[in-house]
């Protein structure tokens, strides 16, 4: 499946024969292969077909124990997911709402740098006005709107300066209008600390939008097929985004469709 | 406005059952019984100093005992996350242990810890520790998955994770048993002075059905209210403190 094979000195992100299960009978991935040279990729794939299993493999939450099976090799940058957390440079939104709801605006930005044991609160100041969150820092989380509080984890996320960033389906929920305006700002606030990104969604528009190499998992429970997008990123400010990238849209829309069908028939 | 509408009604209706208690009970053999409100005012006002003794000792038993189960939940809660098999044996054995009426155990500590104040906060105690304890360890669990995946990202320890986030974030559930505890407190206390105290309200129940003493089991019994009332109102008020970020009426 794999159309580039470089020299792995040069990847960025490797992922081999991947396989997971939560107990040994029903695999979610299955001899999952993903090499890429892109600082950031995108994961699609359609829903329940363990595309946030597999992000969870990739940053450590998921980790080997006596009732799952997983085996198989992933390194980022050089490193392994269990070295990723110990050397706490990653950053992770989640799809869910992670907000602390006890603390401020401020309070939760300035959580992980406290958490650090750091003491100069300057960035944390620095990433909310950033994301224009500079006026409602003493609001609780439960006092804004959906956006607004994911303009928080963006905050929150970045203010560590993360190596690499993981992306579980962050914008989900969100109309057009709040997700453009987030786009920007995630380009921006990557654009200043360029960490590895990882995202994982169903939204073909917004993998085709923030990432550079695009892999669709399809219900066999390993990649199907991997595309490289050469127009380099940011994209999201251009007067049009998608200029260029519709007939690829189209094309992994039909591809995850399609996969999804002949599943259906061997059933 | 709808609120004060129903304040007024249940007022109204308190009173006018108050009333018929009144009329309905004086001179017959109800009297003997359960007496009616205009003697058992005046019994309270004659004997305010008394009664109010008994029920200053009565609070501070519950009130310690209250503390006491409150501080031992916390410490148990605390042992479980930094030992997290102990969960296992101590969940199942605190679930099962509240099949044992565990009122019946009253005699037991008047007889190991004499007349004193002890037996009666222990047994308070005892009576509140299983709703704080089992509420505490729900509200963990009801911790959002992906703050809990939250704090792996952060790669924090067990102290830090039990300070910044079990603790603040079970509150709602804590102060849920906590309220549940402030009455049953009460009625530990009250229990144990019944099997044996020097003062108290639960002494003054038992004193009063032994010499047919209706006033007193009936100003004993609106004073118990009070005190019950009390703790649970403080128990609010700690949330109102604590709680700002998850109590509505704030906004």
């Amino acid at each position: 499946m794999l159309e580039c094979c470089s020299i792995y000195l040069f990847m960025n992100i490797i992922v081999e024969n991947l396989t997971f299960a939560f107990n040994a009978k029903e695999y979610v991935l299955k001899d999952l292969n993903l090499h890429s040279q892109a600082n950031s990729i995108a994961i699609v794939g359609a829903s329940g077909g363990g595309k946030s299993t597999l992000l969870r493999i990739m940053s450590g939450l998921i980790r080997q124990n006596k009732d799952n099976d997983l085996h198989g090799k992933v390194s980022i940058n050089g490193l392994s997911p269990e070295q990723l957390i110990d050397t706490k440079s990653i950053g992770f939104i989640f799809q869910e709402d992670s907000l602390i709801p006890y603390l401020t605006v401020q309070q939760n930005v300035e959580l992980p740098l406290k958490l650090k044991g750091e003491t100069n609160m300057e960035s944390a100041e620095y990433f909310l006005s950033k994301v224009g969150l500079f006026n409602d820092r003493s609001k609780l989380p439960r006092e804004l709107s959906g956006g607004m509080r994911t303009r928080v984890e963006l905050a929150r996320t970045f203010v560590t300066r993360p190596k690499v960033l993981f992306l579980d389906e962050p914008f989900v929920g969100l109309d057009e209008y709040w997700r453009t305006s987030l786009y920007k700002e995630l380009e921006l606030l990557r654009e200043e600390t360029s960490p590895i990104t990882i995202l994982v969604t169903h939204h073909i528009e917004e993998a085709l939008t923030l990432a550079n190499h695009i892999f669709v998992l399809g219900k066999h429970k390993h990649i199907i097929k991997d595309f490289v997008i050469e127009v380099p990123l940011p994209r999201v400010f251009d007067e049009n985004p998608m200029a260029g990238l519709e007939d690829l849209k189209q094309g992994i829309s039909k591809l995850i469709i399609s996969d999804s069908l002949t599943n259906e028939k061997e059933r | 406005m709808k609120k004060k509408g129903n304040i007024i009604l249940l007022v109204v209706l308190a009173g006018l059952l108050l009333l018929i208690w009144e009329f309905a009970a004086r001179g017959t053999d109800a009297e003997l019984f359960i007496s009616f409100p205009s003697k058992i005012v005046a019994f309270l006002v004659k004997n305010i100093s008394f009664l109010l003794q008994s029920t200053a000792v009565t609070l501070v038993e519950s009130l310690i005992g209250l503390i006491i189960a409150t501080l031992f939940s916390f410490a148990l809660m605390v042992l479980c996350f930094y030992f997290p098999k102990l969960m296992d044996i101590v969940l199942p054995l605190s679930v099962t242990s509240q099949v044992i009426p565990l009122i019946t155990l009253a005699p037991l500590f008047a007889l190991i810890f004499d007349i004193g104040l002890t037996a009666k906060i222990m047994m308070a105690a005892l009576l509140c520790f299983f709703p704080i304890f089992i509420n505490f360890a729900n509200g963990v669990n009801l911790i959002p998955k992906s703050i809990t995946e939250l704090m792996q990202i952060y790669n924090i320890s067990t102290t830090q994770k039990i300070i910044k986030f079990y603790f603040p974030l079970s509150l709602p559930s804590i102060m849920q048993g906590l309220k549940v505890s402030s009455t049953l407190a009460v009625i530990g206390a009250i229990m144990a002075e019944f099997c044996g105290a020097k003062i108290g309200l639960g002494k003054n129940l038992y004193l009063a059905t032994k010499r047919l003493n209706p006033e007193l089991i009936m100003s004993s019994i609106v004073l118990s209210a009070v005190l019950g009332g009390l703790l649970y109102v403080l128990v609010v008020l700690i949330e109102n403190k604590l709680g700002y970020w998850y109590k509505q009426n704030k906004q």
